[in-house]
């Protein structure tokens, strides 16, 4: 049926697509409802990116210079005539604000800048310990390890009647202690836990550097360590050479060797002290001749 | 906070002078200053790598300690080797050989060669492994260049493969320092040893019974020797071959009966 079309219309590209469409389709094509297109207006490839619509910015977008935006941009959006979103009809940020009011007004005034506890301690037992700040701790924050008893508050109203030191948030991390072995048995026990408390500071505290004598002599201790194993070594680790310990004060050179058995030695050796023997005997035959003149 | 807490005790070790209990006989002369040189203030700052003195003191310790052929062996027959190698490129046996106008008929036993020849001898550290394991690896490697061994070992994913290969990286070293050519190397000797005082556990086991657990230690030695080997016995082997009587089919002896011309019944 299609063969008068094909003949026809081998040229074209029409053509061309009825061909493909034999076998698949039951009735008879009319081409000319087949929709017409030229092949320069169609896009091969269509661009992923940059054909989306672009929309206006959000009015809450707009607001990016101050520092508890909430309240400007609920403004913004009355102003506008538009619906608060949801996200911007609380108070927090009011109420944020009203607390940094707070405490500038307590730092300019010297005040606590929290509710001091009411029980008065006039002479506080509690030992608390600053440590040496880990990698993850800004300069801002400071590490204490404190009595067990301890809480956040205990902590933050120690710091400001002994310090002067203003808490501004505190974390607490109750930690285990190590296993330790008994020395006349194979038991292992725990200690008791132990508290630590991170605090944020208004100003940042750097720890001054150690003194390098300290990591000199923490080195020396671990050579030592490094050495007495060495010796104590067993088999073949008695003769290892490869010693780092006190900048390989220990380390001897090595020098090439060849192979003997055990019992080849045991001969070459009394053959080789018969020989010297045997060599110095003659020289000392050597000189008396001499000396007699034979 | 510079200071550091005292770890040493500050005793002094000096004893009580009593200066002037008897007068002059007793008054101690003030201490001599020993003005301190240059060269002694640089001998605090060395490094042990750089202490000539130590190192040389070492040196000399481990020379001392080592197994060198000139120890087990006459200087004339050491000699009398070189000149026989120098000679025809390698040692051949029972040659007559000219030295200081005289003739010598230079004629060793195998285990004097071996030790003349040039050889290097690597012993391991104390691996934790077992001598099945690096018997594998051992059998794979035996008889290679020491550079193609080094090669295979390196991709090898068994972890005596790796001990083995640092091992022979050593005996390369060894080979600069004597003056082989690191491409004649060759393995000739590779063998596993326990290295001893193996870790024992308890294996319990069903009905009250229990086995043992042994965490196994164990050393690796190797001989490394060149081609100048391989020739000497390829010669030596040609001489064999040589020396052999010709093929018969049957035996080539007397009969052990006597064989007349005559019936004997």
């Amino acid at each position: 049926m299609f063969s008068n079309s094909l003949i026809k219309g081998k040229n074209d590209l029409f053509g061309r697509i009825c061909i493909q469409s034999v076998r698949s389709i039951h009735y008879k094509e009319n081409h000319k409802k087949y929709p017409k297109v030229n092949i320069k207006d169609v896009e091969l490839d269509k661009p992923r990116y940059g054909f989306r619509r672009d929309r206006q910015p959000l009015l809450s977008q707009s607001v990016n210079d101050t520092l508890f935006s909430g309240e400007v941009i609920k403004e913004k959006y009355k102003e506008a005539g538009k619906p608060v979103p949801i996200k911007y009809r609380s108070n927090s940020d009011r109420i944020a604000r009203r607390n940094l009011e707070l405490f500038a007004d307590q730092v300019a005034n010297g005040e606590p800048h929290f509710k001091v506890g009411e029980k008065s301690v006039y002479l506080p037992t509690a030992r608390i310990r600053l440590l040496r700040p880990n990698a993850k701790h800004t300069p801002y924050q400071a590490k204490f390890v404190v009595p067990r008893n301890f809480n956040k508050f205990d902590l933050r109203d120690y710091l400001w009647h002994v310090y002067g030191l203003r808490a501004l948030n505190i974390t607490v991390q109750l930690l285990h202690a190590k296993f330790e072995r008994g020395l006349n048995d194979l038991s292992r026990y725990r200690g008791p836990q132990y508290k630590k408390m991170t605090i944020d500071m208004e100003e940042p505290f750097i720890w001054p550097e150690l003194p390098t004598e300290a990591s000199k002599f923490a080195k020396s201790l671990e050579d030592q360590r490094e050495i007495i194993n060495n010796k104590n070594g067993s088999g073949s680790d008695k003769n290892r050479l490869d010693e780092k310990a006190f900048d390989g004060l220990y380390k001897k050179p090595t020098v090439p060797e060849k192979f003997i058995s055990k019992n080849y030695k045991k001969i070459v050796d009394a053959k080789m002290e018969s020989y010297t023997s045997k060599a110095a005997l003659k020289e000392e035959k050597d000189l008396v001749s001499k000396f007699l003149n034979f | 906070m510079n200071r550091l807490p005292q770890f040493t005790r500050q005793f002094s070790l000096s004893f009580r002078r009593f200066n002037n209990v008897f007068g002059e006989i007793t008054q101690i002369k003030e201490t001599p200053v020993i003005p301190e040189t240059e060269t002694e203030v640089e001998t605090k700052d060395l490094s042990p790598k750089d202490d000539k003195n130590l190192q040389e003191f070492y040196l000399n310790e481990v020379k001392a300690k080592a197994i060198t052929e000139d120890k087990f062996i006459t200087p004339l027959k050491r000699e009398l080797y070189n000149l026989n190698v120098k000679q025809n490129g390698f040692f051949k046996n029972n040659q007559i050989i000219n030295h200081q106008n005289k003739n010598y008929k230079v004629s060793l036993t195998e285990k004097e060669i071996e030790l003349l020849e040039p050889t290097i001898f690597l012993q391991s550290g104390r691996i934790k492994s077992s001598m099945k394991k690096a018997t594998v690896v051992n059998r794979f490697v035996r008889g290679f260049n020491v550079k193609t061994a080094i090669n295979q070992l390196h991709f090898n994913p068994k972890k005596m493969s790796t001990e083995l290969e640092k091992l022979l990286k050593t005996g390369l070293e060894h080979a600069k320092v004597k003056g082989i050519h690191e491409d004649k190397l060759y393995i000739q000797q590779l063998w596993v040893g326990s290295d001893g005082e193996w870790r024992k556990r308890l294996d319990p086991k069903g009905r009250g019974r229990m086995g043992i657990i042994n965490h196994k230690y164990i050393h690796l030695k190797c001989i490394l020797k060149s081609t100048e080997t391989k020739r000497r016995l390829e010669w030596e082997n040609s001489l064999k071959d040589q020396a052999k009587k010709p093929k018969t089919g049957l035996i080539n002896q007397p009969l052990n009966f006597r064989n007349v011309p005559f019936y004997k019944w």
